[in-house]
């Protein structure tokens, strides 16, 4: 069914039009200015095909530009200058024909109305001249209309209300503006006292004194601070969650704080923005500037497994376009995204300029999910909070000073040492040997060098044996050493991999006396030791002996850099008289392809028996496999099979359940393993070069049985938690190959064991046993290892000094994880490069349209040295080239205190935004401001003492009538105060307000349940756990904000979700608010609160209810009002008289102490006084 | 309140808060602007319908054949092949791989595009043909209560979506755009068909915690986006309060409240008096309603009025709150009492894999409560004129994600074709719309986009969907976008 | 959530300023009334000069005297309104009868409908849909319904009409009769129970993740916590890891860690 053309909508513009006409127009007679009369009809009924966007655009006819639209297009012109026949428009929108009317019916755009049409007519006949967008030409001081007022602001004001012919409304009574002041500028009504103190002085600008000192003294002035944060926080889209799909707990507020310390400092407002833009790139930026940045980081990100990397990252990207354009530029720069903006003159391109500054932040489009709700995610740097930034100086200081203490050797204590170690070896010894032969498998050359090692040179095939033969002389050897050796000028890794790692799978060797070539005899290792071995992964050099599988030993070469050294032990002792043949097969056969040593060297040596049973066992890491679910009773009888395994098969399976290597398993810490009723069995091989009995330290969650080859050796039958220490154990353990299995029952809860093996009094522990290798094949590393293992044996005091240390260092560690983070900006090294993306999708790159960075040119040109990033941006913004920043900034100001802004579109100054409604007065302001050296409270000070603010806010019917929309601001604007300064005052009023500045978000009262019922199951943020004392009491500003699930009073007096830049909130009425008002926990505690401050002060009620409407109200009650307020309280105490379990219920309601000195029934009744008295205009409209 | 002229014209001018020029004042709405310059704002005061004087509001362009809408969304993606769209050839195609000519390289989510093979899954599920008012239409075994109401439902096989993920996805099919920010559904309809019942709130959404992979919801997708604040969906909670701080506090009674509310309005009255601003006596209105509402939302949630009869309908299950079936009553109950548009939430169809046990559960969940929903507003006269719609995100692939077996599989995300259905407020019943290829993976039939849905359901609701507008930072926003079709075929 | 009172509006005096001169005088202060007494008012479109009217909110508060008031004055120029559940009766026919541009009537719920009730308003000339469900209307006024002049739906679910009742209704074409108990579309056609020729491929070789969230949390290789974008597919099932660098450990002896993932 066709649309009626809506007569109704004619009918209201024909009403409008008698009163525009009287206002706007009017204005200076009968000069019709492009920029406040045609423009706004043109732009929005006409630009959307006869503007900017050149893709959308019929009959190629501009009528945004002069040139275009006065063109001759063969014979007729859109506009003829002073001759309405000859201009085409003319007719069309006069036109009856639908074909020929403008604008077309299919546009959706409605008919000019008679009022539009007789601007159309008198501006062509005036020369139809065409002025610059009246936003995008900076602002010029121009000079206030001569008056009496002496605030020029009044002086622009006067002169319009002159104009106008309006008498404006009288000065409001002080208690009025005092209340005024005092919500304006610190978002809580004054206290009685505070009220009384102002009335009390007589100095004739007390005002300005008091407007100061709510500005400059605290307590006021860190209220200033949080009442100008606020709005802030709605444009930068601040919030404590990630948005989308875990909504994951972020940390950012450190952020808010620098908002907060910015405000009170009074920044200026350009150093404000440029820290905030690009706090991050500015020359030795300070911790609190690269804080500042955070502000582009406040954006909803994803962590949405399968979301496409690239695509979030445009998105991010071209929200802090869109955030920047419109906060700082009032633009609305994101609709030029797909398109050409279809009003403003900014192409497609351009936008894509603008938007260039913003995409090249380190970080992922796709977040990983962690379950830290406290994340700051990546970009982030520490905030060191008040005394930790000095605390951790000193910590490093003195952990240096540790360090450098434990360094220095007293010469005494080394020579103790050597003598130790040179009795402690005995006859062990190396002897003499040379390379007979080297060679290679797989094409493979060994080139031998004079310092005897062997060099690989050639092709470094996947898999290569080498093979060397040594000749050596000395008998009763069983010592073979291998050193990998890396070459500090290449690299300085041990592997030909291209990570610089090697794995040697085994090493065969046998030996043969020197003159019988072919009677060589193989030996067998049964111990061995490395000075590194790579953990990840499970390639212990354990694997090299026999019966270990082939995993083989990695060199970890990409991990740290330097040689390695293998010491092998023979079971049994080689070597004759007239010399011997070593041939030694070093096998690399792992699965890791190229993994083959660079360079290598063998040596062959003899061990004193008495340094063998000194050496430590070779151990190999940990296996887990479990749980197995077991009952109760036969958990430790119960033999599922490791009990007696021998050695680690993997392939081995135990119902159905196999080893797995566990990397992160390591002795001297508890190792958590599965919890609930179950067994689960660890265990690792080891080797014994000699039979020993070793001394073990268990722990273990509950019970624990520990076996050596399949044989019992200690069992602990005990429910506990695992403990460091908990049980001490001697196990002998005979020569040879063996594996310790350590089962443990769990009875329930946690799971987990503990082992340390504490080394025997003279065993060579650690890396003592380097003390075999004589000291050129040691290198220095290796000698400082050794140095300290042995004095960690020997020497109490060098023990204790290491201890201190690690204390210290423990010390550090423990600051910096608590220490808060914040998200901030971090450049990529690289730039990333930046295409016009077709119809503004990720993945539709216009390859033809690289673009650079810049800004579009219909807002002038940025100084030639400006740099091509974030910072030139800003520092253009703030420079006097920038026509928009200025006056944006100065319109929110004034919006902040007159309820609507100078140019009301207060986040549009494009051609569809409003004209302003005072161009002169905002121009004023805008130069003010910035020759003021941007200064906030200089802007304050001049807008809260100008006389249009300080006029009654009580309308009149007869301004009404001539000004509904108060333009001439006849009369101080009504604005129901905000979400967060309605519940602030509420808690200021009763005494509850926990007043401590900053800080992490806190959660105060919220109904059961909100976050599950929307949240993911695996979310961080899913359970709202209430905060304990204070954090029920904070500023609303600091409330935890949840996006998915905003605070709901909150959201019912209409604030913004915080999922976008919100720069004007709008203002309802509905009867959620009242609902809040009367029954949410915070505001009857609070009621409950201020009736208890009320009766603890002396008075009747009379007395009592005016001191309690006063606090509320800011003024005392009329007479009628304290009538009805004490008929209320008779009322209630009659009722919870009749009723005194009702009385006992309702003081009940929230964690507030409740107060024995006062009878339930007087409470109560006082309380539902106060509660009403929250809820009256009087209190939450600030007039 | 500001007193009548004799003359109705006159009357109207002042009375009328003033639109200037055809641009409105600014973002905000017309009637708050008012609110601000403290003009008697009439528009709030004589309420939002859709006549208010409230300028900003907007004009409804034809007779509405839906005075009210239930959206039943089933959040995860139901997959259509194991429900709606039936391929009995699929059945020889058994673990064969999908051929590339049907995948045409289809952007895939990262979960399965590492996958090795793309093996064919058919539903294991049986499917029957019930009689609607064409030749039949094929519904699987997990909806038999919802197959006898197949005379009345409109089946849209061929839906489709650019969405590959739940988060885009959902907010794309409640607010018409991918990215956060934009009004939902029900605010629109709030914001154009204002209230029709003084005492219960417009727009009411109720939410079912699902047994299935339960994917995120947020406060968006019943968000009011640029639109003023009030037009915000309001949640019809199962446990606590039904309506958030509804309940008074232990201690006050009915007429505690009254007495309280007689003293806040007297105090009202006299400001309003003093500052003429019309919001402080738009505010004794609101607190009256506020009043109201305390009563007649318990009212409301009170089953007790409800006869067996009704129970044996909806299930023993609509007796427990919170459950689809609860929720569903409620719906109905709704829309009795001229609840403009109520939105359910049944969430855990997010079946990547295991989806056999878990869609028989949620599909038990839902079947016999939603045909219940549809006979019990037919038979009391309200199906004609309330718009009930069913549906997903998107839909799910046809080959498995996971092991695939006889007796078990899952399927991944798949936006390029999914089923969803409606019926009542003025929709055609019982036919059918779409057709997708043998796979169910393309469309092959009549492609039906989430923007054509929604100017269908603002066409049934009066609003021609390209003039149901609100200006916000210099453009005329709309529900549809720049897109958006009405689906002719399926209008009676 | 916003509701506020609905009612006369401005709009619709405007609207109704194209009305004949006196009634037009008390058309506003008569929607101001309904909107007082909280009953909705609405125009079908702009341009109509009738209205809707649903009195929903307060439908247990209306009686006869209050509908009189109500709803009288206004009674030519209701299209459509909604009555239910209100304590209407026979005394609320008198202006009733005289709502002759009505179509549809909403009487559900109201135990003051009978038969004579009914019979005297089926006589409206344009009334095409009658909601009678729940009323005591039954077979007495199937004739009065059967000679309706534009009558095209009427429900009669739990109201006095019995089968018989609803048969004669049936015959009259074009108008359907709704007696609640309408008979469920059946399964005509059921599809024999699918089986499925068994292409498995050989055990352990389907490489395909079961899960969209990795099975594992621990990294199998190193231990550490699961990076939930680093994962892999291994028989089957969506293996996670910590870093970039051990899946390729993994993967060169997957026997070696299969271990720690658990039961396959």
């Amino acid at each position: 069914m066709p649309s009626p053309i809506p007569y109704l909508r004619g009918l209201w513009s024909l009403c409008a039009t008698a009163l525009l006409t009287s206002t706007a127009v009017a204005g200076d007679g009968t000069h019709i200015s492009y920029n406040r009369d045609v423009r706004p009809i043109l732009s929005d009924r006409c630009f959307q095909c006869h503007g900017m966007d050149s893709a959308k655009r019929a009959a190629d006819l501009r009528l945004d530009v002069a040139a275009e639209a006065t063109k001759d297009r063969d014979g007729l012109r859109a506009i003829a200058p002073g001759s309405l026949e000859h201009s085409e428009i003319w007719a069309r929108i006069h036109s009856a024909d639908p074909d020929e009317h403008m604008p077309p019916s299919e546009s959706n755009k409605p008919a000019l109305d008679e009022r539009e049409k007789e601007i159309i007519r008198r501006w062509i006949e005036q020369g139809a001249e065409y002025e610059p967008h009246w936003a995008f030409t900076p602002p010029a001081r121009p000079t206030p209309p001569a008056g009496a007022a002496e605030n020029p602001i009044d002086r622009f004001l006067d002169a319009h209300l002159a104009a106008q012919g309006l008498v404006p409304a009288p000065p409001a009574d002080e208690t009025r503006l005092v209340r005024r002041l005092f919500l304006d500028l610190t978002g809580l009504p004054p206290t009685p006292e505070e009220l009384d103190a102002h009335m009390a002085s007589r100095e004739h600008d007390r005002l300005e004194r008091l407007a100061e000192k709510l500005m400059t003294e605290e307590p006021w002035r860190t209220r200033h601070a949080e009442r100008m944060a606020l709005p802030w926080l709605d444009s930068a889209r601040y919030a404590d969650t990630n948005g989308i799909h875990m909504d994951a707990g972020r940390t950012l507020w450190p952020w808010r704080d620098w908002v907060l310390d910015a405000y009170e400092s009074n920044m200026p407002f350009d150093q404000f923005l440029v820290e905030q833009l690009a706090g991050d790139l500015l020359p030795g930026a300070t911790v609190a500037q690269k804080v500042a940045s955070g502000f582009n980081r406040n954006h909803v990100v994803t962590d949405e497994g399968g979301a496409i990397d690239e695509e979030y990252l445009v998105e991010y990207a071209a929200d802090r376009a869109a955030t920047t354009a419109s906060v700082f530029l009032g633009l609305t720069m994101n609709c030029a995204r797909c398109h050409d903006h279809k009003f403003d003159p900014i192409s497609q391109d351009e936008y894509y300029s603008f938007y260039a500054y913003f995409n090249s932040n380190e970080e992922p489009g796709l977040y990983s999910q962690l379950p830290d709700p406290k994340r700051a995610f990546e970009p982030f740097m520490e905030v060191p909070g008040p005394g930790q930034a000095e605390r951790r100086t000193e910590l490093a200081t003195r952990i240096e000073a540790a360090a450098r203490a434990l360094e220095q050797e007293d010469p005494d204590e080394a020579r103790l040492r050597e003598e130790w170690l040179a009795a402690a070896l005995g006859s062990s010894r190396w002897v003499e040997s040379r390379v007979v032969s080297a060679k290679a498998t797989e094409g493979v050359e060994l080139e031998v060098l004079d310092d005897g090692s062997v060099l690989a040179k050639g092709p470094n095939p996947d898999r290569s044996d080498y093979e060397v033969e040594l000749a050596f002389d000395g008998v009763g050897l069983r010592l073979v050493a291998l050193e990998a050796l890396a070459d500090p000028a290449h690299g300085n890794r041990p592997g030909r991999a291209e990570n610089g790692n090697a794995v040697v799978s085994r090493v065969v060797a046998s030996v043969r006396p020197a003159d019988q070539p072919d009677a060589w005899r193989e030996i067998e290792f049964e111990w061995l030791w490395v000075d590194h071995e790579q953990i990840d992964g499970g390639y212990h050099a354990v694997n090299m002996l026999p019966g270990m599988g082939d995993d083989g030993w990695a060199l970890g070469g990409h991990q740290r850099e330097g040689s390695r050294v293998l010491v092998l032990l023979a079971k049994d002792p080689f070597g004759w008289e007239g010399g011997g043949v070593l041939r030694a097969r070093i096998e690399q056969r792992t699965v890791h392809a190229r993994h083959t040593l660079r360079q290598a060297r063998l040596s062959v040596g003899a061990i004193d028996e008495s340094v063998v049973a000194r050496l430590p066992l070779a151990k190999g890491g940990w296996h887990i496999v479990g749980p197995f679910d077991g009952a109760r009773a036969d958990m430790y009888e119960r033999r599922i099979g490791p009990e007696d395994a021998q050695a680690i098969d993997r392939s081995a399976r135990f119902a159905e359940q196999a080893w797995a290597y566990r990397a992160d398993f390591v002795d001297g810490q508890v190792n958590a393993t599965a919890g609930g009723s179950n067994i689960v069995y660890a265990a690792r091989q080891v080797f014994a070069p000699s039979e020993r009995e070793i001394e073990v330290s268990l722990g273990s969650d509950d019970g624990v049985q520990v076996y050596l080859g399949g044989r019992l050796v200690h069992e602990n039958r005990v429910d506990r938690g695992a403990q460091p220490d908990q049980d001490k154990a001697k196990i002998l353990v005979p020569r040879g190959r063996h594996l310790l299995v350590f089962k443990i029952v769990n009875t329930g809860g946690a799971g987990g064991y503990y082992w340390r093996e504490q080394p025997r009094p003279d065993e060579f522990a650690g890396e003592m046993v380097a003390a075999l290798l004589p000291r050129a094949i040691r290198g220095k590393a290796l000698d400082a290892a050794l140095a300290d293992a042995w004095r960690t044996q020997h020497s109490p005091a060098w023990r204790a000094k290491r201890e201190a240390l690690e204390a210290v260092r423990g010390e550090l560690t423990a600051l910096e994880a608590a220490m808060p983070r914040t998200m901030v900006m971090r450049e990529r090294e690289t730039r990333r490069e930046t295409y016009t993306l077709m119809r503004g999708r990720y993945d539709m790159p216009d390859m033809a349209r690289k673009r650079e960075r810049g800004v579009p040119a219909a807002l002038g040109r940025m100084s030639e040295d400006s740099s091509a990033d974030r910072l030139g941006l800003a520092r253009w913004m703030v420079s006097e080239r920038n026509p928009l920043v200025a006056r944006v900034a100065a319109n929110r100001l004034w919006e902040q205190f007159f309820a609507t802004g100078l140019v009301r579109t207060t986040e549009d100054f494009g051609l569809q935004g409003e004209y302003p409604l005072h161009p002169e007065l905002l121009d004023w302001l805008a130069v003010e401001y910035r020759e003021s050296g941007w200064n906030t409270r200089h802007m304050v000070r001049l807008i809260t003492s100008s006389a249009a603010y300080r006029r009654s806010s009580n309308a009149t019917a007869e301004l009404l009538e001539r000004d509904p929309e108060n333009i001439a601001l006849a009369w101080f604007p009504r604005k129901r105060l905000p979400a967060e300064h309605i519940r602030d005052q509420a808690l200021h009023i009763a005494g509850l307000l926990v007043e401590k500045q900053g800080g992490p978000s806190v959660k105060p009262y919220q109904p059961e349940g909100l976050w599950q019922e929307v949240a993911m199951l695996q979310s961080n943020t899913r359970v709202y756990e209430r905060g304990m004392g204070e954090e029920l009491w904070r500023r609303s500003l600091y409330t935890y904000w949840k996006r998915a699930a905003p605070p709901p009073s909150m959201l019912t007096f209409d604030a913004p979700t915080r999922e976008f830049c919100n720069i004007r909130r709008t203002n309802t009425n509905t009867p959620l608010q009242a609902l809040v008002l009367w029954n949410d926990e915070q505001f009857v505690e609070a009621a409950r609160v201020l009736a208890t401050r009320t009766l603890d002060e002396a008075g009747d009620d009379r007395a009592r209810l005016a001191r309690m409407f006063r606090r509320c109200a800011v003024r005392a009650p009329q007479a009628g009002e304290l009538d009805k307020l004490e008929a209320a309280l008779a009322r209630f105490r009659q009722r919870y008289a009749a009723a005194p379990e009702d009385a006992k219920s309702l003081i009940e309601v929230g964690e507030a102490h409740v107060p024995a000195h006062h009878a339930a029934v007087e409470l109560a009744a006082w309380t539902m006084v106060a509660s009403s008295l929250f809820s009256i205009d009087a209190t939450i409209v600030r007039s | 309140m500001g007193s009548f002229h004799s003359d109705p014209l006159r009357a109207a001018v002042h009375e009328h808060e003033l639109l200037l020029t055809r641009r409105r004042l600014f973002a905000a709405g017309a009637r708050t602007f008012a609110a601000g310059v403290g003009m008697a704002a009439l528009g709030s005061l004589l309420g939002r319908d859709a006549l208010a004087a409230g300028a900003a509001a907007p004009q409804r362009h034809w007779r509405p054949k839906a005075k009210r809408v239930i959206y039943l969304h089933m959040e995860g993606g139901p997959s259509h092949l194991d429900l709606w769209d039936y391929k009995p050839e699929l059945r020889q195609r058994y673990n064969q791989d999908l051929p590339e000519s049907i995948r045409k390289g289809q952007r895939l989510t990262t979960m399965t595009s590492g996958q090795g093979r793309f093996p064919v899954a058919p539903s294991l599920f049986t499917f029957s043909r019930y009689a609607n008012q064409q030749d039949g239409v094929w519904i699987s075994e997990l909806m038999p209560h919802t197959g006898s109401a197949a005379n009345e439902l409109c089946f849209l096989h061929s839906m489709h979506t650019d969405a590959i993920n739940h988060e885009p996805a959902i907010t794309f099919c409640q607010t018409g755009h991918q990215q956060p920010g934009r009004p939902s559904l029900g605010a629109w309809a709030s914001y154009g068909l204002g209230s029709a019942n003084a005492n219960l709130p417009t727009f009411c959404v109720l939410i079912t915690q699902g047994i299935g992979n339960m994917q995120a919801l947020s406060a968006r997708f019943w968000g009011s986006g640029f639109l003023p604040s009030e037009h915000q969906g309001c949640r019809l909670r199962s446990s606590g309060d039904p309506v958030l701080y509804l309940k008074d506090p232990a201690g006050v009674s009915r007429t505690d409240r009254r007495a309280m509310l007689d003293l806040v309005n007297d105090f009202n009255e006299r400001e309003a008096q003093a500052s003429l601003d019309g919001e402080t006596r738009a505010r004794i209105a609101q607190a009256e309603m506020a009043y109201r509402m305390q009563m007649s939302v318990p009212e409301l949630a009170d089953l007790s009025d409800e006869d067996d009869e009704t129970f044996a309908l909806y299930g023993e299950e609509a007796r427990k709150p919170g459950t689809f079936a609860a929720n569903c009553l409620l719906a109905r109950r709704l829309s009795e009492r001229g609840v403009r548009f109520v939105q359910l939430y049944m969430r855990g169809w997010d079946q990547h894999g295991n989806l056999p046990a878990e869609m028989r559960a949620q599909s038990k969940a839902v079947d016999q409560p939603q045909a219940a929903l549809i006979k019990d507003l037919r038979r009391r006269g309200l199906l004609d004129e309330t718009l009930v719609v069913w549906g997903g995100e998107f839909g799910r692939t046809v080959y498995s994600q996971g092991s695939l077996s006889e007796t078990d599989y899952g399927r991944d995300h798949h936006p390029r074709c999914f089923t969803m259905w409606c019926a009542g407020g003025g929709i055609k019943p019982g036919i059918a719309l779409g057709k997708t290829d043998d796979y169910g993976y393309n469309i092959v039939e009549r492609p039906i986009e989430v923007h054509d849905l929604h100017a269908t359901m603002l066409s049934l609701m009066g609003f021609d969907h390209e003039k149901l507008v609100y200006p916000f930072q210099g453009r005329d926003y709309r529900l549809t976008d720049v897109a958006g079709r009405v689906i002719a075929e399926i209008v009676a | 959530m916003r509701c506020i009172a609905a009612g006369a509006l401005a709009a619709l005096c405007v609207a109704c300023a194209s009305t004949k001169g006196a009634a037009a005088v008390d058309h506003a202060a008569q929607l101001d009334l309904l909107r007082a007494a909280l009953v909705h008012v609405e125009r079908p479109d702009p341009a109509s000069a009738l209205y809707l009217a649903d009195a929903s909110a307060v439908a247990s508060s209306i009686d006869d005297a209050q509908a009189e008031r109500l709803f009288a004055p206004l009674a030519a120029e209701w299209l459509d309104l909604s009555l239910a559940r209100t304590r209407i009766g026979t005394a609320s026919l008198a202006w009733l009868e005289r709502c002759e541009k009505l179509e549809r009537l909403d009487l559900r719920g109201c135990d003051g409908v009978d038969d004579a009730f009914v019979a005297r308003i089926a006589r409206l000339p344009h009334l095409s849909e009658l909601v009678l469900a729940g009323t005591r209307a039954g077979d007495g006024c199937v004739d009065a319904l059967l000679a309706a002049p534009s009558l095209r739906r009427v429900w009669l679910w739990k109201s006095g009409a019995t089968g018989a009742g609803l048969a004669r209704l049936a015959t009259r074409a074009g108008l359907l009769a709704d007696g609640g108990s309408k008979p469920d579309s059946i399964a005509a056609e059921v599809e024999p129970k699918p089986e499925f020729v068994n292409l498995l491929p050989p055990p352990g070789e389907s490489p395909l993740p079961a899960t969209q969230v990795p099975i594992n949390v621990d990294c199998p290789v190193s231990g550490a916590p699961v990076d939930a974008r680093r994962t892999r597919v291994h028989q089957g099932r969506l293996v996670g890891f910590c870093c970039e660098n051990c899946p390729k450990t993994f993967e060169a002896d997957p026997k070696k860690y299969e271990g720690a993932l658990g039961k396959p």
